[in-house]
């Protein structure tokens, strides 16, 4: 029994001591003489590993090599920040999300473009007037562009083709409604629509009776951002401010647009599906793309990225996409915008090759190659949109996008508040407690306007 | 009796395995099925697909892995002497004060990350080990040492106070106590300490992600982020990314499940 | 028992310079970024915004005392803390005590049990968020196969703690099992034959005999369980995020909340250090009156 303590306490003395070189000497990256490396720090998307995939194809001959480091979304945020205010310098580029374009250009973390544009040349590079403004407005603040638009994002109603062409149901609904059965223009369309597609197992859905629960709309509704991401567009569209009155900055939650807005959502939650508020973006298109659903509201991007595909979705080719429907006749379609773009991180210490390196990877050919690597990309350049073969290859994204610069519809964004997330979690909180049943929407939207008030007040806005 | 005792046995093992299993099992269900179909319930046999661990295994683990077999190896074994001595301390010596000097090797621990994560950060870099396994190994170290205290000082109670008292009459030096007499009797215990902390260093995300990029990412960071953030949050993905996860970890466990009892029980020096 | 500081002599020497890494160790790494965030508690610092902390004196407290969504964290957290830890004794008891009977493949049936306890506790919560998914997860699906009421799990304040609750079980009582199956193991097998001999049986000997003894070890994992549970986080933020509203907001997620999204380290810091003061507090107290629990039955 002494014996074999010893035996095992030698054996893992040697395994530690083979093990100590390997770890103190560290693996330092190896690079062909002459390669520019420059790193990249964002989420796994699909749309990023297209990005550095045609990056490093333009890059070869010019000798520049994009190293990508992925993270979970929330966490690239964190990392950009904590390495910035420690001053790490690893990071070239740095992907950032419209919504943290505030914080991190206070944190001073990234770089504005416009700090790039100093020569003719440059500014030419970037083509800035290219840009499609209504998706690419959450990108600036202060007059400045903070990062090189990539992906847009925005919100639209994807719907069944299928379904609101066929015959028995058109008949059925106007039999029941009293108009034509048609892509929804208000929201009270929208209502009727999801409440006459929500049925059970065992009843007939385009003359064929159904094997599961069909839904009216499908979307994703947890707690924790994903919810207020969805709701917020139904609040902007019912007239309401995104939780406060920029002009007086005084907060709004209980207003009665607010609270008629939620009024709508508690009521259209009924035609939901039952996952609803426990999934994310990809969960409800899942469920959209397994044929259960007649409607989803989503990022276009996000439907695009299921609904097409033949590997995940059994309805290909049977959705397409409009814009949000209106309430309030003057905020048209209204919506909340969401842009990706690419930012040159404030400590690199190769901006100027990785500014003119961007500029040639996310210019008009450079998009149209990363289109062909993810055809789920909505760009923001106007050249790419109206491009011939771009719409002949991608007559979805083309359609939706063509939608947008058309009709115009009224974009929002969300406004570069200190507090954004503490009052839109109060706000969040208010509406998941409203959604349950645990509160009265009144009661709700009251309780959270007393702690938006409290906020405010604490962070100096009101007295 | 002896065929109720029997009886007695199967159902109890049932009843275990009952509880432990299906929630795992679930799991690697879902990790195998076809997207297509995986929001069928009622579809239970399908022909299982592995092209997500084909996915996963394409994405490049192999440097990540390594970097942390490496670190929570020698941070566990860190761990193992800083709290092997501490335990000592607690076990062989009287003095006052004991409790407090637990609570304030216990109580840093409980600080949540974020906030701990900007002085140790910074310390780092004025060491210049961001990104470096060193760094991580450095980190480990301290993780779980109240662990490794508590079950090393309950080992060590274990040991008869005659041989250690007699051994001090008879004019030895400690470092000679220790080696001679603690140290061979406290085999199992140490493998069990060594095993829950490499445990812990394995699964631990966050100070790995923050101190981390390239070179000493750990495997724990870089099967996280293949889940992709929020957009494209599948079930199917996730179930896989859990599965790799526990594993090695599953396996581990198992292959010295034998030991990790013994040392908890010290059931090697009673009776 | 133990040698006293007065008898070691020369030892005295060598148990400082044994002791003195780690004393080093864990006040480099450990307890000064501790102390950072304490003296973070005293100053108004979002650390996306702020440039530097700035000293704000005692605002933070002042506002953790007026803040009520503070008070229903803890008190969540207490409810699930007590609830879970009496869940996983019950649970690990009985465990510890069926494999104290000696099944076969005992090993083998305790390193499966185990293994709830050593998965990355991500992991857990998203295995269980999974189960408990009304889409994709098993348990909806068995009450609508069973007609059973169609229930919102996650997303119904009470059914959400519950299955919290039920996931915190799995994960843990294989500890409690792990412990208390230790003690049982060191019992001397002969008052067992003595007890028998005299005529007791099955639920007396278990009270007479087994209870009282195992009884510290019991209080030592029920103390672990009810600090760790207390400050349960991961399992919460996958499986909730803290809803429906904030019925399953722990003193975690309140404090994840403050740090992580808002960004205000000040506050969270004192926050936390307010929650620490008192668990140390309540920590120093159990550890004193039970002190001699955390050694297990010995016959010294």
């Amino acid at each position: 029994m002494s014996c074999q303590p010893r035996y095992r306490v030698a054996a893992g003395l040697i395994v530690l001591l083979l093990l100590l070189p390997a770890a103190v000497g560290s693996v330092s990256p190896a690079g062909a003489a002459g390669t520019t490396t420059l790193t990249f720090l964002g989420p796994d998307f699909d749309e990023w590993i297209a990005f550095v995939k045609v990056a490093n194809d333009i890059g070869k001959p010019m000798g520049i090599q994009i190293k990508p480091e992925y993270l979970p979304w929330d966490d690239v945020f964190q990392k950009a920040l904590i390495d910035s205010k420690t001053g790490v310098r690893t990071w070239d580029y740095v992907y950032i999300y419209n919504t943290w374009v505030p914080g991190l250009a206070a944190a001073k973390a990234i770089q504005p473009i416009n700090d790039f544009m100093t020569t003719p040349e440059a500014t030419n590079a970037v083509q800035p007037n290219d840009f499609i403004t209504l998706t690419t407005a959450g990108l600036e603040l202060n007059g400045k562009l903070w990062a090189m638009p990539m992906l847009a994002a925005p919100y639209m109603l994807g719907y069944r083709t299928d379904l609101f062409s066929d015959a028995t149901e058109k008949q059925a609904f106007q039999a029941k409604y009293g108009y034509a059965l048609a892509v929804p223009q208000t929201y009270k369309q929208l209502m009727d629509i999801a409440q006459f597609f929500t049925r059970k197992k065992g009843e007939m859905l385009a003359g064929r009776p159904l094997n599961d629960d069909f839904y009216g709309i499908v979307m994703a509704n947890k707690r924790g951002g994903f919810l207020f991401h969805r709701f917020e567009h139904i609040l902007v569209a019912f007239g309401a401010d995104l939780v406060y009155n920029p002009k007086t900055m005084q907060p709004t939650a209980n207003s009665p647009e607010s609270l008629a807005a939620v009024k709508y959502y508690i009521q259209l939650h009924q035609y939901m599906q039952p996952g609803t508020d426990t999934v994310t973006g990809g969960g409800a298109e899942r469920v959209m793309a397994a044929g259960r659903g007649a409607m989803a509201m989503d990022a276009l991007d996000n439907m695009l990225s299921v609904l097409p595909v033949s590997k995940l979705s059994s309805v290909v080719g049977s959705i397409r996409y409009a814009l949000l429907p209106s309430q309030v006749p003057n905020r048209p379609h209204a919506n909340v915008g969401d842009a990706n773009g690419l930012a040159i991180y404030a400590l690199s210490q190769q901006k100027d090759a990785a500014f003119k390196f961007a500029t040639k990877v996310l210019s008009t050919q450079g998009t149209k190659e990363i289109m062909k690597e993810y055809p789920a990309l909505v760009p923001m350049r106007a050249s790419v949109v109206q491009d011939l073969e771009v719409r002949r290859n991608y007559t979805d994204v083309y359609a939706a996008v063509d939608l947008m610069i058309k009709q115009k519809p009224y974009t929002a964004f969300i406004p570069p508040l200190k507090e954004w997330v503490q009052a839109m979690d109060i706000y969040e909180s208010a509406l998941s407690a409203a959604l349950s049943g645990q509160q009265s929407p009144e009661d709700a939207l009251n309780g959270a306007q007393a702690k938006e008030v409290e906020l405010f007040t604490r962070a100096g806005y009101l007295r | 009796m002896t065929a109720r005792r029997r009886w007695g046995h199967l159902v109890g093992i049932a009843l275990v395995l009952a509880w432990t299993l299906p929630p795992f099992l679930y799991l690697v269900m879902l990790s195998i099925k076809p997207e297509r179909i995986l929001i069928e319930r009622s579809q239970v046999f399908f022909w299982p697909t592995f092209e997500r661990y084909r996915d996963f295994i394409a994405s490049g683990l192999g440097l990540p892995i390594w970097n942390s077999l490496v670190t929570s190896t020698l941070g566990s074994a860190g761990t193992l002497l800083l709290g092997g001595l501490a335990a000592l301390t607690f076990s062989f010596l009287e003095f006052r004060g004991k409790t407090l000097l637990f609570l304030v090797i216990l109580i840093p621990r409980m600080f949540p990350p974020i906030t701990t994560l900007i002085p140790i950060q910074l310390m780092l870099k004025t060491l210049g080990l961001i990104d470096t396994r060193l760094a991580l190994i450095i980190l480990f170290t301290g993780f779980e040492i109240p662990l490794a205290i508590w079950v090393l000082r309950t080992f060590l109670d274990e040991i008869p106070r005659e041989l250690t008292e007699s051994a001090a009459l008879d004019g030895a030096s400690l470092p000679a106590i220790i080696a001679r007499i603690i140290l061979p009797l406290s085999g199992p215990g140490m493998l069990a300490a060594f095993i829950l902390s490499f445990i812990f260093n394995w699964n631990e995300f966050l100070f790995p992600l923050i101190v981390t990029s390239f070179n000493a990412r750990t495997g724990a960071v870089a099967m996280m982020s293949f889940t992709a953030g929020y957009k494209k949050l599948q079930w199917g993905s996730l179930a896989t990314l859990g599965v790799v996860m526990t594993i090695p970890v599953i396996l581990f466990v198992l292959a010295f499940r034998g030991s990790l009892i013994r040392g908890f029980t010290a059931g090697a020096l009673k009776g | 028992m133990g040698m006293s500081w007065a008898t070691l002599g020369r030892s005295r020497m060598y148990f400082w310079l044994l002791t003195a890494p780690a004393v080093l160790y864990i006040v480099v790494w450990r307890l000064a970024p501790a102390l950072y965030t304490v003296w973070l508690s005293l100053t108004q610092y979002n650390i996306v915004y702020d440039a530097l902390p700035r000293w704000n004196h005692f605002e933070n407290f002042g506002r953790i005392l007026r803040d009520g969504g503070l008070r229903g964290s803890l008190s969540l957290s207490v409810q699930f803390a007590v609830i879970a830890t009496a869940a996983e004794v019950l649970i690990g008891l009985a465990v510890a005590l069926f494999l104290d009977t000696d099944p076969p493949g005992r090993n083998l049936l305790l390193g499966i049990f185990l293994l709830p306890m050593i998965m990355a506790p991500v992991v857990v919560g998203t295995v269980w968020s999974t189960l408990f998914d009304r889409t994709v997860g098993p348990i909806p699906y068995l009450f609508q196969v069973l007609r059973g009421p169609d229930i919102q799990w996650l997303a119904t304040p009470a059914t959400a703690m519950l299955a919290l609750l039920l996931a915190d079980a799995w994960e843990w009582a294989p500890l409690v099992a792990l412990l208390l199956f230790a003690a049982l193991q060191v019992l001397p097998r002969e008052q067992f034959e003595a007890a028998r001999v005299d005529g007791a049986a099955g639920w007396q000997l278990f009270r007479r005999i087994t209870l009282p003894q195992i009884a510290g070890m019991i209080i030592v994992a029920a103390g672990l369980r009810v600090m760790d549970a207390f400050l349960e986080l991961d399992k919460v933020f996958i499986m909730t995020g803290g809803g429906p509203g904030t019925s399953t907001q722990f003193i975690s997620m309140f404090v994840y909340k403050q740090a992580f999204q808002f960004y205000e380290l000040g506050y969270a810091s004192a926050v936390i250090t307010v929650v620490l003061a008192a668990l140390a507090l309540a920590y120093a107290m159990y550890l004193r009156g039970y002190g001699r629990a955390l050694r297990p039955a010995d016959s010294r």
